[in-house]
């Protein structure tokens, strides 16, 4: 891969995320304060969507892209929270762990492990239970990193952050099958 | 989209992933819906106005039960996997048949 696709890939994915992460502040959070009555609703989502946004960009570019995974999340946290040493560490939670089982998922089928899992060449992955096993498994320590930092104690919030992660990566995948799959087909670039 | 690699990345996800949920391709009531419109450009003509009424006539008459939900279901994914083309306009009844 060229260094200028490498750089063009980066911008794109920096963008899609960061535009998840504004969908997840202007549109869902409103939603669910309105309709939750508990206190967490503002640091844990039922729906978060930019989890499942990382899981595809890690899925197509590889766990080499979680510099761009951070910055699009720290950048957010700290628009939005303004608080800097939380949004340090809430970006690197959500970073690590979405980064940690693609690494691993490529350890254990020996590609390099920034290798994208949609570009294996000589391993037929399934696509579907690829991107539930990244998902389920980042939620789970996405999860529990965030729940340590918030409050161990609170039990409540590690299954928020592990619903929200899993519910909001199952709605990006139908969005992506149902809004931009037909758009892909639809463009002609070759 | 500049980057050919990241839209062949994502295209290819997409697709696997429909694949494996058997939300591509055709089903048998799409192959039905397929053979009845092949039919009407028999006549070698590239371009053909494709009647809804028509089409389930024709199955009715080859005792296939064809609703006309599933009939625009059908010309719908045929869209989608570009076998037909819609002509003039977006709402136009008159298709290509490209495949």
């Amino acid at each position: 891969m060229k260094m200028s696709d490498n750089i063009s890939s980066y911008i794109i994915a920096f963008v899609v995320l960061f535009l998840g992460f504004q969908v997840q502040t202007f549109l869902i959070y409103p939603v669910e304060s309105l309709l939750r009555p508990d206190d967490y609703v503002n640091f844990a989502s039922l729906v978060f969507i930019p989890h499942g946004i990382k899981i595809i960009l890690v899925m197509l570019i590889g766990p080499i892209v979680w510099p761009v995974i951070y910055l699009a999340h720290l950048i957010s946290g700290l628009i939005y929270s303004g608080d800097f040493t939380t949004s340090l560490f809430t970006s690197g939670f959500g970073t690590f762990a979405v980064v940690v089982p693609a690494v691993l998922l490529n350890a254990s089928l020996k590609r390099s492990i920034w290798a994208a899992p949609v570009f294996y060449r000589d391993i037929n992955i399934s696509i579907i239970w690829t991107y539930i096993s990244l998902s389920v498994m980042g939620s789970f320590f996405n999860s529990l990193l965030n729940a340590m930092y918030f409050g161990i104690h609170d039990l409540l919030l590690p299954y928020l952050y592990f619903s929200g992660d899993v519910f909001g990566s199952l709605v990006v995948f139908v969005i992506l099958l149902s809004v931009v799959r037909p758009i892909l087909m639809k463009i002609k670039i070759l | 989209m500049t980057n050919v690699r990241f839209y062949l990345g994502l295209l290819k996800m997409t697709s696997d992933a429909a694949d494996e949920a058997g939300l591509s391709g055709l089903t048998n009531a799409d192959r039905d819906v397929l053979l009845l419109v092949w039919e009407q450009y028999a006549d070698g003509a590239t371009e053909k106005e494709i009647q809804c009424d028509a089409i389930l006539e024709q199955a009715a008459i080859l005792g296939k039960k064809i609703s006309k939900a599933q009939f625009y279901k059908s010309m719908k994914t045929f869209e989608n996997l570009n076998i037909v083309q819609r002509v003039n306009s977006p709402r136009s009844q008159t298709y290509m048949f490209m495949a």
